[in-house]
């Protein structure tokens, strides 16, 4: 392979590796993530219980932020010594007893609770967390982290919740809880007495829509290549990370290690430079723009960078502002437009049938008897869909509910309408008529007169 | 990843655009993968076999572990886990055990922990709309299980649905959505022409004992004749049908018919025109019978006017029932489709004057949507069943176990089924209804001479 290959090898290598596996690095949100730290710091330090939610929508950012907070404090010896991190998962622990389990396999205690029998729930944790005060003079704390929260609102009881926010209430070991969810309505999911024991700390997390320049910079950020020195400060952090003391918290282990790269300063900044020119230009920011309409998080636009970086090959060894736009117009497109291109002129004859239906009798449901007799009056006054069976037709007609571009009435596949015969089953329309109308207007080929037929109900 | 995409591109033309991107994406398992991707397209597209072949050659060529389910297989998440668990950590054996999800998680975690770098892992899930039904934990942890297995691991769905279909409450994390675009006219042509040569040695093999059919066999079938077969075929097809392995299946069948008159010598291999007036009737009566895939005999296939004729028409005409039977059946089709307050003005000879108000005659306005016949049977009791049943018959005709039973014989035959209170037939609760359509009853009723249209109230 030659050098030149290589070298692009390993940028691409290290550009989808940081994209896709930096679990720790959050930009912004200084002072979220001062509070959060603080909090933890004084749990560990001065062995306050603490309780706290971070709220925000999905992928902004809201386990970054506790994972670099930890990060953070590793290297501190008062923290990385004393604290104990039990991470539980909301899609993952279903149910108490499971998050109990789990929790006594993360706390390193399965040899003490082994053989004991606990009368309830709440004498279990408090067995466990006595387990931690007896060992030193003063007793460890322990870090609780929930992702989903909001799903451990739904076991029974709440009982976990209740348990660790009034451990947390009470003068006993010192442990902080904290939740993460993307539900904003969080507090009214809890029941009142957890409520009550609840902190009441929230930390809401929502990425700015206004600062279009600082989306630039983020892009170009998650582009270009750092210099040899800070990759040794990031692979020492990382390295710092193996000594969490967890079982459940694996991120370290397949983090990201900036560590193993290394780029030529020659590469390094033709490669930056590159970058900087193709995002001055103005086909770019128009896409980055679209991109900031569509979804401001982070993660969305790594998605992209991630396609963008994935089509990086010696024959074409740079971003360009086309490529750019080749991927942003998959991103933008209409997957339901998609689709419906991809139909027969038969089912697209019945979504036109179905769209005159909806639009006279305001969308009403319908089912395929309705939608035949439209249908047929069409079929007789044209040459193309003459002599097309019933059959066939009830046959298009299914096909459109299996990719559920129609939904029948009453939810889900016999959902107690056995007795219906699928003729005369009620459906109703998932589409809307600027998406026909779009589809009409794209499709290959269709014949002049389903065309008229769409623009206009007369026949 | 160059090796992989150049060995699969021979095997699936028009796709060279999307196994690339896939090459891209995870064709390479030293690089990062992406958590998952989301491949969706209409059926016949390609995405089973595509990803098939896909993970195939990736398992084959780097250090990747592959698993290949289809969601509809796994009746509870359990049997999912399981079936995933086995195929990536094959060592296991027999004591392979996953409880719920965090196990899952955790011995995926535990049992490739140890292994060399550059592991990749790839799953791929088929029909993955089946995931929304499932346990509500399912798709969520799919879709992130690279983060939390910290494994190179992706998670490949396919599905027919976009991706907008999958959104639950709280959202999902990102994921690579891909489109698989259907095929358009002149790239069905080129993938069903694809075939020829494997065409033209089966028909070869089966001329082989006949001597001369073979000569001209050998002669006539040319890459040239099979694609005016072909682009004749779409002609007729591709309006009502775009699934690839469906028209290949119809145009296998058809070229037979299509062969015939050459190879008895009457038309010329190159007299298009001839050709084509010879295949248009054929070929528009196997598109009635597109999906339906009847089987039929060797002999009988060659008679495709037999296979036609399974119209409704024939269908009621060679009902066997009897004389009493059909009556009912009718009687039952009037009893589902008209209003009960109306038989009295329809089966009573003396029925009384009737009052108009505009009211009335403004409901009475029908449109086509409103037809009961559009809008499915209502059900009845047995007594007005009965009822109807008498005055429609001109003779008279006793209540006998005998007459009761044809009812039975009718619910058998599933022209009639029942609503509700099947178990308390002898109480006069029970409720049935027809299920039968109006075509089907005019022809039950031409072959016993009763004019059913003129008994509905649709049609006054």
């Amino acid at each position: 392979m030659p050098e030149a290959d290589r070298e692009l090898v390993s940028i691409r290598r290290f550009l989808k590796e940081r994209l896709q596996r930096d679990y720790t690095t959050l930009r912004g949100y200084a002072e979220e993530r001062s509070n959060v730290r603080l909090l933890l710091q004084r749990t560990a330090e001065m062995g306050e219980s603490n309780s706290l939610l971070l709220i925000g929508p999905r992928g902004s950012g809201k386990t970054t932020l506790i994972n670099s907070v930890l990060a953070d404090l590793l290297p501190n010896k008062s923290f990385g010594e004393n604290t104990l991190i039990v991470h539980l998962d909301g899609n993952l622990h279903t149910d108490d007893r499971v998050a109990l389990k789990s929790i006594t396999v993360q706390m390193q205690l399965e040899n003490a609770a082994d053989g004991k029998v606990f009368g309830s729930f709440a004498e279990n944790l408090a067995f466990l967390l006595q387990c931690l005060k007896s060992g030193g003079k003063n007793s460890k704390c322990v870090v609780f982290i929930l992702e989903e929260f909001d799903l451990f609102c739904a076991h029974h009881n709440q009982t976990l919740l209740y348990n660790l926010f009034d451990v947390s209430q009470s003068a006993q070991a010192p442990i902080c809880v904290l939740g993460v969810t993307c539900r904003l309505d969080v507090i009214e999911l809890l029941e009142k007495r957890v409520k009550s024991r609840f902190s009441h700390r929230q930390v809401f997390l929502f990425p700015s829509s206004q600062r279009f320049e600082e989306y630039v910079d983020l892009c170009k950020d998650l582009l270009s290549l750092p210099t040899g020195n800070s990759l040794l400060l990031a692979a020492e952090r990382i390295y710092n990370l193996q000594n969490i003391q967890s079982g459940a918290l694996y991120f370290s282990r397949n983090h990201f290690d900036s560590g193993e790269y290394g780029f030529s300063p020659r590469l390094r900044d033709a490669w930056n430079k590159q970058i900087c020119k193709v995002l001055a230009t103005q086909q770019a920011r128009s896409i980055l723009q679209s991109l900031h309409d569509f979804d401001i998080s982070e993660a969305y636009l790594k998605n992209f960078l991630f396609r963008l970086v994935a089509h990086l090959r010696p024959l074409s060894p740079h971003i360009t502002a086309e490529k750019m736009a080749a991927v942003g117009s998959q991103f933008e497109g209409d997957d339901k437009i998609e689709l419906l291109c991809g139909l027969s002129v038969l089912e697209l004859c019945l979504i036109i049938a179905i769209k005159h239906h909806s639009e006279i009798y305001d969308r009403d449901p319908f089912n395929f008897e309705i939608i035949y007799a439209r249908f047929s009056k069409f079929a007789k006054v044209s040459t193309t869909m003459q002599a097309v069976e019933r059959s066939i037709v009830l046959k298009a007609f299914e096909h459109l509910r299996i990719a559920e571009l129609i939904m029948p009435l009453s939810g889900g596949a016999g959902g107690g309408v056995g007795k219906v015969q699928k003729e005369f089953e009620m459906h109703k329309l998932a589409l809307t008529y600027g998406q026909i109308q779009h589809c009409v207007q794209r499709y290959q080929a269709l014949p002049t007169e389903v065309a008229q037929w769409a623009q206009s109900s007369l026949i | 990843m160059e090796a992989i995409c150049s060995s699969l591109e021979p095997l699936f033309p028009c796709r060279e655009a999307a196994i690339e991107t896939l090459g891209e994406l995870i064709g390479d398992s030293s690089e990062a993968y992406p958590s998952a991707i989301y491949l969706f397209g209409h059926s016949g597209t390609g995405k089973t076999a595509l990803t098939r072949a896909f993970l195939k050659e990736c398992g084959k060529r780097q250090n990747v572990r592959t698993a290949h389910l289809n969601a509809i297989e796994c009746y509870t998440t359990k049997i999912m886990l399981e079936i995933l668990l086995d195929s990536l950590v094959p060592e296991q054996g027999d004591a392979l055990k996953v409880d719920n999800m965090l196990d899952f998680v955790e011995q995926l975690r535990r049992q490739a922990a140890p292994r060399v770098e550059d592991q990749g892992f790839l799953i791929a899930v088929d029909n993955a709309e089946r995931l929304r039904d499932m346990d509500a934990n399912v798709l969520p942890v799919l879709l992130r299980l690279q983060e939390l297995t910290n494994l190179n691991l992706c998670v490949i769905l396919l599905s027919q649905l976009p991706f907008e279909k999958f959104y639950n409450k709280t959202g999902l994390s990102e994921v690579i959505c891909l489109h698989l675009a259907q095929y358009n006219k002149a790239e069905t042509q080129r993938i069903l022409g694809s075939d020829f040569e494997q065409v033209r040695n089966q028909l070869l093999e089966q001329f082989a004992q006949d001597k001369k059919r073979l000569e001209i066999c050998q002669e006539a079938v040319t890459e040239d004749f099979y694609n005016n077969y072909l682009n004749l075929f779409l002609s007729v097809f591709y309006k009502a049908c775009r699934d690839v392995p469906e028209l290949q299946l119809t145009a296998r069948k058809c070229l037979s018919i299509y062969l015939e008159p050459v190879l008895d010598g009457t038309v010329d291999a190159t007299d298009i025109s001839r050709l084509w007036r010879h295949i248009a009737g054929p070929l528009r009566s196997a598109l009635t019978q597109i999906y339906m895939r009847i089987e039929k005999p060797a002999e009988e296939a060659e008679d495709f006017t037999a296979i036609e004729d399974q119209s409704v028409r024939k269908l009621a005409q060679s009902l066997e029932l009897p004389y009493y039977a059909k009556f009912l059946l009718i009687a039952a089709f009037l009893a589902s489709h008209n209003a009960a307050n109306q038989d009295k003005r329809l089966f009573v000879k003396h029925h009384g004057k009737q009052r108009k108000r505009m009211q009335t005659v403004n409901a009475r306005a029908k449109t086509t949507e409103k037809m009961s016949t559009t809008l499915g049977p209502k059900s009845f009791s047995i007594d007005r069943l009965l009822a109807i049943f008498y005055a429609i018959l001109e003779e008279k005709v006793g209540l006998t176990c005998n007459l009761l039973s044809q009812i039975s014989t009718l619910v058998h035959l599933k022209l009639l089924s029942f609503v509700s209170g099947e178990q308390n037939i002898m109480e006069g609760s029970a409720r049935l209804q027809c299920t039968i359509g109006l075509e089907f009853v005019l022809q039950i009723g031409k072959v016993v001479g009763f004019n059913v249209r003129q008994y509905l109230c649709d049609f006054m």
